[in-house]
């Protein structure tokens, strides 16, 4: 989808705003990616406003998720190098986010306790966000290695918490699975081991170096890749990462639907 | 091995730090709690079996030695001031199951530590059925150990160090028979005509409580009403009265079960606790904080429409009392 007239005509609008010089085409598969982040983060609003408190943490995570994956679209991501490093690290709060609102559904499912408050949560978060954006603020502006390394960093904060959320929903699942909605959690439990592939075939090209920003920082550096010797097993990576990135969000989409209709 | 088996757990793991001895009792008394509260400290386990409310069995396991009934008490109040540490869990359990605790906690040993190869096993079991025995059987070795609940003679459950819950096959409880060296004990509930003091009758916790907490150095003196001449069994009239309270708390139980499933059958009998006993449903102001509390925890695993529709049908069955 070429959006090229469409962000020149911003920008004439907003003349602070950078100047467009190359064409803006979204991949209409991307658009889809960040329109299924939008309809999870808005069911899980939805939850958190009229459920119980334990949502909210999931929906804030959602959230930051859907905010994350959408910033990827603007055409100016990539002019302020800050910002791509403030929402790699947007999005691994987001998950840091969820888990905690998993592990409080399990403890809820042990205790049938539902302590604190969605303020404590809120200002929790927006503390949390508050200091990520100081700590790279207050350091020099990310190079092209370093923005490599907060989306490591990223990729692997998910892969883990990833495995121990697959681990706790599972539990949760058999502390509750005569309740209506229980087959909506085990839908959750399917969405993390989506993203456990997506975000560790991700993890597996960056730390061989066969990612494409390591490819695009060696490049002009002269620095040698064995990228070619394994082919193949790059060729599967990029493939279950690209598969598995759609089906998390698909599946994300699909399960606050199924939880939407079991809790209405 | 202290072994005691885990129903419906209503608490688990509570720290004891956190708990005022006497305010949970009373939370245990008032919710007519059928099933046992069990203290782990470090160095001693304490176990008190509760049927409908009554404090009926009390023992302490402290290095190696049984203390019964009032002594268990006095010795459970020491261990919650003196130890660093211990938590606290409310399991509650079938009146059948209870009974048969009640045998395996304060009941004679009819067998004691008998080697299981030495003795006609399955003599055992049947007089165990032809004497109409409730009694509880421990199978064990030094390393696990599995229990097996009759009532009148009849098996109503079994149970074993791995379990989480009350089973009704006994898979594991057999293999544990089959390990070499295995060992059993009988205990079977001793003949009460119907009639078993409330322990928590016979001492004044409360007072024991503040005495030895208000100064550590002091001996505590315990309280000791004599027991009562006569059972403390109800009128007829209270009793006709308390058997249809008791119908509409499980009744309201099963509406819990049906709507929300076994998390919403915990969930209501952690709240009727809360407040008190389902006698305080007449109440309408606490009728209404009880449906609020379920209504609070049941947002997070059924519908609200099944809310609304269980909320109405307890509401219904509270209206009866």
């Amino acid at each position: 989808m070429d959006l090229t007239g469409f962000f020149q005509a911003l920008t004439s609008i907003f003349p602070f705003l950078p100047k467009i010089y190359n064409a803006v085409v979204i991949d209409f598969t991307d658009l889809l990616l960040v329109f299924f982040w939008f309809v999870a983060a808005a069911f899980s609003f939805y939850f958190s406003l009229n459920n119980s408190r334990i949502w909210t943490s999931i929906s804030i995570g959602f959230f930051l998720l859907f905010w994350s994956q959408s910033y990827q679209l603007n055409p100016w991501h990539e002019t302020f190098t800050v910002m791509i490093a403030v929402h790699y690290m947007i999005g691994t709060v987001a998950i840091l986010v969820i888990s905690h609102g998993i592990q409080e559904y399990f403890v809820f499912t042990r205790t049938l306790e539902i302590t604190g408050s969605k303020k404590t949560i809120y200002i929790g978060t927006a503390a949390i966000l508050a200091l990520t954006i100081l700590v790279v603020s207050v350091n020099p502006k990310p190079s092209l290695y370093v923005l490599r390394n907060y989306r490591m960093m990223n990729n692997t904060v998910w892969f883990y918490l990833c495995i121990i959320n697959i681990y706790t929903i599972f539990k949760i699942y058999k502390e509750m699975k005569d309740s209506p909605i229980a087959n909506g959690i085990l839908s959750f439990g399917l969405v993390f081991i989506f993203a456990l592939i997506w975000k560790g075939a991700g993890l597996y090209l960056m730390v061989y170096q066969w990612d494409k920003p390591w490819l695009d920082i060696i490049e002009f550096d002269g620095i040698s890749t064995d990228i070619a010797l394994h082919q193949g097993k790059v060729d599967i990576a990029k493939s279950l990462f690209k598969t598995f990135n759609f089906l998390t969000s698909f599946s994300v989409a699909g399960t606050f639907a199924y939880l939407f209709k079991l809790l209405r | 091995m202290f072994l005691l088996p885990k129903g419906n757990p209503l608490a688990e793991n509570v720290p004891i730090s956190k708990l005022q001895l006497p305010d949970a009792l009373d939370k245990l008394k008032n919710g007519k709690l059928t099933g046992c509260a069990i203290f782990d400290f470090p160095a001693a386990d304490c176990a008190l079996v509760y049927d409908e409310g009554k404090l009926v069995t009390a023992i302490v396991h402290r290095d190696g030695n049984e203390i019964k009934e009032q002594a268990a008490l006095q010795s459970l109040v020491e261990l919650m001031l003196l130890a660093s540490s211990g938590t606290f869990s409310v399991y509650a359990l079938s009146k059948d199951i209870t009974l048969a605790v009640m045998a395996l906690a304060g009941g004679p040993a009819t067998i004691d530590s008998q080697e299981i190869k030495l003795i006609d096993f399955k003599a055992l079991l049947d007089r165990i059925k032809t004497e109409q025995m409730t009694a509880t059987l421990k199978i064990y070795t030094p390393e696990r150990a599995g229990l097996i609940f009759y009532r009148n003679g009849a098996t109503v459950g079994f149970f074993h160090d791995a379990s989480t819950g009350i089973e009704t096959s006994a898979g594991e409880v057999q293999q544990i028979a089959g390990l070499p060296g295995a060992r059993v004990d009988l205990r079977v509930l001793a003949d009460t005509d119907g009639f078993v003091l409330d322990l928590a009758g016979l001492i004044d916790i409360r007072s024991l409580w503040e005495a030895s907490s208000g100064n550590p150095f002091a001996t505590p003196a315990p309280t000791v009403t004599p027991p009562p001449s006569e059972p403390t069994a109800p009128a007829p009239v209270v009793e006709a009265s308390k058997l249809s309270a008791d119908e509409i708390e499980a009744a309201i139980f099963d509406l819990a079960t049906r709507f929300v499933g076994k998390l919403g059958r915990t969930l209501t009998e952690k709240e009727l606790m809360n407040i008190g006993s389902v006698a305080s449903l007449k109440d309408p102001d606490k009728l209404q904080e009880f449906l609020t509390a379920i209504e609070k925890g049941s947002k997070l695993l059924a519908s609200s429409n099944k809310i609304k529709e269980m909320k109405e049908a307890i509401s219904a069955q509270a209206a009866q009392l």
